[in-house]
């Protein structure tokens, strides 16, 4: 059964193998090998030529099963339109990892096709010796392939390794030609080269460039949709260029001029609508940074309190917060996409070994669905509980392991969200003021007291029992006060109809007010309260005196206008009943005013 | 289920910004936690000076809600000001 499985497999790779190796030629190759900086870059132009007899409409690119393993980034472009590039498992073996590039087009037979391919190596760079002093400078060696590693023949090409400086120790001078001009070195044109060739080079140079590896990233990703989207990064750095050697003297290294391997300051770009950064290590804020706005970013620049040496380590986290309006979308109803960054930048040519992508959406998001720019592992959800929440916020938990800055690209979280749950928040804390203002009315309404007073219940009493009286005394003299704007109104318009009109719609207020006065002296009989009695017998009696002012003024109106009284005796008899009415207001107000 | 409701479509959508502008936050905090308090006064004051025959409970709890209305939705803005997103 293995065997016939193993039979089958190897006819399997036979067959790719038929079909790929042979369809393609690659006609011309241009290799760039960028090692620069910490990364290896290697940038190829291939001219690939259709030497089969079927149209073909994928190549594939070879990377070696060493490579393979450190391998952080692919892709592949012709004439700048995106490939898609995937690991062709079936086709790969132990010592060739094998990706499929899927072309624009078909190419058939005899045709060319011009493809740009890009790959990124991590951990690559072998720091030669591994151990420098303070003042020393950091040399490191590369290991390559003088060849294109491609599973198809090539007909020729170039190769040109790109370093930090101009300082190479040596690098490998077995195939001519090749030559080293400042900080780089050419291997080639090489001609017909057979597939899967290996011929290894080594170029031993210096490199002063940080190496600066992210060792774990936690990027948190909050959003509340009050206006801001929260971004909190916790980073573990670690320098893993060569070590220091001996002791790190802090009066050597201020004297140094000339650049260096340590790191002194970590520059960032956030995006650009950031605000409130904070920055935080171990033990607080101690040490100095810089915020600047550039056009299409803000940077941000930490030195700590020690330069990062070969082999030091730091941990520091760094926040800051963004409008939504630059990250999250929505379609006016209840419809959501945040699209933000999978990770961001954190130094220039990075490598963050492992990162762990949280993202917080509001409380009550649901149906959440991910869109990601490449592969990466989904954890389970979990839930985050911060101020003012009830059932807890969702977590969409992402990771990924070896990425460089090629892998910032932006991911979209699609969920529904209801705009009415953003009023939960406020309601909710306004729910707990009302439970404590309810527990102040319960609290009042508890007699605590061992035994009754009955004089201050008496007191008590007589006070509701004046403050009602009060209350409806007020209401009485607003009905007067009503009745004689509509008098002052008659007296100028003459309008009989309007000014009875009005008093309609007073006197059944003022019948109502005269009951209520009537069970006011009714609690107060039977509470016995004298002084209540005597109030209101006063202020009925001047109620009297009130209504009966207000008649005789009506009268006197009436009779002015029939023409029965002149001008001048109507003026001294309203006169003498203005003045009249005004005492008794008076009067009442006294009253009043003592309960 | 979930996977069954389709992706937007990016395009066809508005860029989000918050119903009310963070720009008057601090405002609208003052303005709102200023009521909350006078009424949060009334009510206390109304508490105490109010005699078991006086009291009226719908003027309470009258008082009681707005203030927890206006205190709530000032204590809201208040955190949102001073950086806690909620």
């Amino acid at each position: 059964m293995l065997r016939v499985a193993a039979v089958v497999l190897l006819g399997c790779w036979g067959l790719v193998t038929a079909q790929t190796v042979k369809q393609f030629e690659n006609v011309n190759v241009e290799r760039n090998i960028d090692v620069s900086s910490q990364l290896v870059r290697v940038t190829a132009k291939i001219t690939a030529e259709n030497k089969g007899a079927a149209a073909a409409s994928s190549y594939h690119v070879a990377i070696d099963a060493d490579e393979a393993k450190q391998l952080s980034y692919i892709s592949a472009t012709s004439e700048s339109i995106p490939l898609g590039v995937v690991l062709d498992k079936a086709a790969s073996t132990k010592d060739v990892a094998l990706y499929k590039v899927t072309l624009p087009t078909s190419i058939s037979p005899g045709k060319t096709i011009k493809l740009d391919f890009v790959y990124v190596l991590t951990h690559w760079l072998e720091p030669f010796p591994s151990e420098v002093q303070q003042d020393e400078k950091q040399l490191v060696i590369y290991r390559g392939n003088h060849y294109l590693f491609s599973p198809y023949t090539t007909a020729k090409q170039t190769t040109k390794v790109k370093l930090a400086s101009n300082r190479v120790e040596s690098y490998t001078n077995t195939l001519k030609p090749n030559a080293q001009s400042d900080s780089s070195v050419t291997y080639g044109p090489y001609l017909k080269i057979a597939a899967l060739t290996k011929e290894p080079f080594k170029v031993h140079y210096e490199n002063q460039n940080s190496f600066l590896v992210v060792k774990n990233l936690k990027r948190w990703i909050e959003v509340s949709h009050w206006g801001t989207v929260q971004v909190e990064e916790t980073v573990d750095v670690k320098h893993e260029g060569a070590r220091l050697k001996g002791s790190f003297s802090r009066y050597d290294f201020q004297r140094e001029m000339s650049p260096s391997a340590a790191v002194k300051t970590f520059k960032t770009f956030l995006p650009s609508g950031a605000r409130d950064v904070y920055y935080r290590d171990e033990i607080g804020n101690i040490s100095t940074s810089h915020l600047r706005k550039r056009f299409d970013a803000v940077e941000v620049e930490l030195r700590p309190r020690f330069p990062l040496f070969g082999g030091w380590k730091t941990h520091y986290l760094l926040g800051y917060s963004v409008p939504t309006t630059d990250f999250l979308l929505h379609d006016g109803v209840d419809g959501f996409v945040l699209k933000i960054n999978f990770i961001d930048h954190i130094f220039d040519d990075a490598v963050i070994d492992n990162a762990v992508v949280k993202i917080v959406l509001p409380e009550g998001s649901r149906e959440i669905r991910l869109k990601l720019p490449f592969s990466a592992q989904r954890h389970p959800d979990e839930r985050h509980y911060t101020y003012l929440d009830t059932t807890g916020r969702v977590v969409v938990v992402l990771s990924k392991q070896n990425l460089v800055e090629d892998h910032i690209q932006p991911l979209e979280v699609h969920y529904k969200f209801n705009k009415m749950r953003m009023f939960q928040e406020p309601l909710l804390v306004a729910v707990a003021l009302f439970i404590l203002f309810t527990t102040v009315i319960i609290y009042v309404r508890l007699d605590f007291s061992i035994r009754s007073d009955p004089n201050q219940e008496q007191k008590w009493k007589l006070l509701s029992l004046q403050e009602r009286i009060a209350r409806s005394q007020d209401r009485r003299d607003a009905i007067y006060a009503a009745i004689d704007q509509s008098l002052a109104k008659f007296k100028l318009s003459k309008d009989q109809a309007g000014f009875e009109a009005s008093l309609k719609k007073n006197l059944p207020t003022q019948k109502l007010i005269s009951e209520e006065f009537a069970q006011h002296e009714e609690e107060a009989k039977a509470g016995a309260m004298n002084a209540a009695l005597e109030t209101i017998a006063e202020l009925n009696k001047l109620d009297k005196i009130l209504r009966d002012t207000l008649n005789y003024q009506v009268s006197i109106l009436e009779k002015f206008i029939a023409g029965k009284l002149n001008k001048q005796q109507y003026t001294d008899q309203e006169m003498v009943q203005s003045k009249k009415k005004h005492e008794t207001y008076e009067k009442i107000r006294d009253i009043i005013c003592k309960l | 289920m979930a996977s069954a409701t389709p992706y937007l479509v990016l395009e066809s959508l508005a860029k989000y910004s918050s119903p009310i502008s963070p720009v008057i936050y601090p405002h609208l905090s003052l303005v709102l936690l200023m009521v909350g308090l006078i009424f949060t006064g009334w009510f206390f004051v109304y508490e105490v000076a109010a005699t078991k025959y006086t009291r009226q409970l719908y003027k309470e709890l009258g008082i009681a809600i707005l203030a927890s209305l206006f205190l709530g939705f000032g204590f809201l803005f208040l955190l949102l000001l001073v950086g806690i997103w909620v």
